[in-house]
């Protein structure tokens, strides 16, 4: 009998024994886990570190109006109406078409500049490379709503309600974009109602007027309907209903 | 005996195997999963349709980017039927999009500092454009 009460006591504690053994110990694992994730955050830190780092400072073009010049810092205006902080040092160098000796000292509020350089992503910085005085051309789009043609020069209505005199010039060169294609064009192409894409460089004398390097005319295309001109003397026959 | 033997041995058998799966029960009810360990899975809407009407997009280039080739690439996405107008200051690009919108042509640009305008107008004469500064150098800086 005592051997029966025996077995049964060994069974009774072995096999759950057996069953909880197969489960590994809970702090073998806490242990084991804790410090083999501290090297893999330790890890992740230091690749994390390195790829801010050589991502921190990439290279950057910009191009604006001088806001302000303080300190070797100077603020632009640029083509998105956005302020940027373009930094001087020794190794900048200097450049313009106009002046050859042009320098930090030149710069004002006003001037247009293009600059290259190296630009922090943390404190939005351009640390200038190469600094140029520059003019910025004009690109217009609207639909022409005058044509002059003893001055030849037209007028050029866009989205923001704004009138711009075109010059056009004997080097302006002139294209229609019919199709697919490009085709030469001229001032005699130039109707009242015709969406136009223009570029050129402001008149520094008058406001509103530029020379035009290039005209595109779109004559299949019918005007922008949320440019509003009104012609009061239609030339054209195939011009449609005067206000639009 | 040996009837009474085998009884008692089954009887052990089964009070110990629910002993066992009892304790395996607390085991695995008392096991906590750390935050790190559990894996998130997101599952990213789909890209929004465009809203109708004239719309215009661009991949490439990338807005002040600096670029040691003297040919740019032009690419991005309008409305079929647009006509397309890529302008720098020394090149002018005619362009039309396939007909899911995308285009992509080739506008050469000169030293330094260039200006990339698009302009897309739609058969209806609305008109959008983009505007994109890419510089042009060899230096190392």
């Amino acid at each position: 009998m005592n051997k029966i009460i025996i077995t049964f006591a060994l069974l009774f504690f072995l096999i759950p024994g057996l069953a909880l053994s197969q489960a590994p110990a809970e702090d073998e694992i806490t242990d084991s886990e804790s410090s083999s994730k501290d090297k893999i955050d330790e890890i992740k830190d230091k690749v994390t570190t390195q790829v801010e780092k050589l991502n921190l400072v990439e290279r950057k073009g910009l191009m604006g109006v001088v806001e302000s010049v303080n300190e070797n810092q100077i603020k632009i205006n640029d083509l998105n109406d956005k302020i940027r902080i373009i930094e001087v040092d020794e190794l900048t160098k200097y450049s313009s078409t106009e002046n050859n000796s042009f320098g930090y000292d030149n710069i004002e509020p006003g001037t247009n500049i293009s600059t290259l350089g190296l630009y922090n992503k943390d404190s939005e910085k351009l640390l200038a490379r190469f600094l140029n005085e520059i003019s910025i051309p004009v690109f217009l789009t609207g639909v022409i709503s005058d044509v002059n043609e003893d001055d030849f020069s037209i007028t050029l209505t866009t989205e923001d309600e704004i009138n711009y005199i075109i010059d056009i010039e004997t080097i302006t060169k002139s294209f229609s974009f019919t199709d697919e294609d490009l085709e030469n064009s001229g001032f005699s192409n130039l109707e009242v109602l015709q969406n136009a894409v223009a570029t050129g460089f402001p008149d520094p004398d008058e406001e509103n007027r530029i020379s035009a390097n290039r005209i595109i005319i779109f004559p299949d295309i019918p005007n922008n309907p949320r440019i509003n001109i009104e012609v009061s003397s239609p030339t054209a026959e195939s011009t449609p209903t005067p206000t639009l | 005996m040996n009837k009474e033997k085998v009884l008692i041995s089954i009887s052990a058998v089964v009070v110990g195997s629910l002993v066992a799966i009892g304790a395996l029960f607390l085991y695995q009810s008392t096991k906590k999963i750390s935050k790190s360990e559990v894996k998130s899975i997101s599952v990213s809407s789909p890209t929004p349709t465009p809203a109708s009407g004239l719309f215009l997009t661009i991949d490439s280039p990338i807005d002040e980017e600096i670029v040691e080739t003297r040919l740019v690439e032009v690419s991005g996405q309008t409305i079929p039927g647009t006509k397309l107008i890529i302008l720098t200051s020394t090149d002018e690009v005619s362009a039309v999009p396939t007909d899911d919108g995308k285009f992509s042509t080739e506008v050469s640009i000169t030293s330094n500092e260039n200006i990339i305008e698009i302009v897309a107008i739609a058969p209806n004469g609305e008109s959008v454009r983009a505007r994109r500064v890419v510089s042009f150098t060899t230096e190392d800086f």
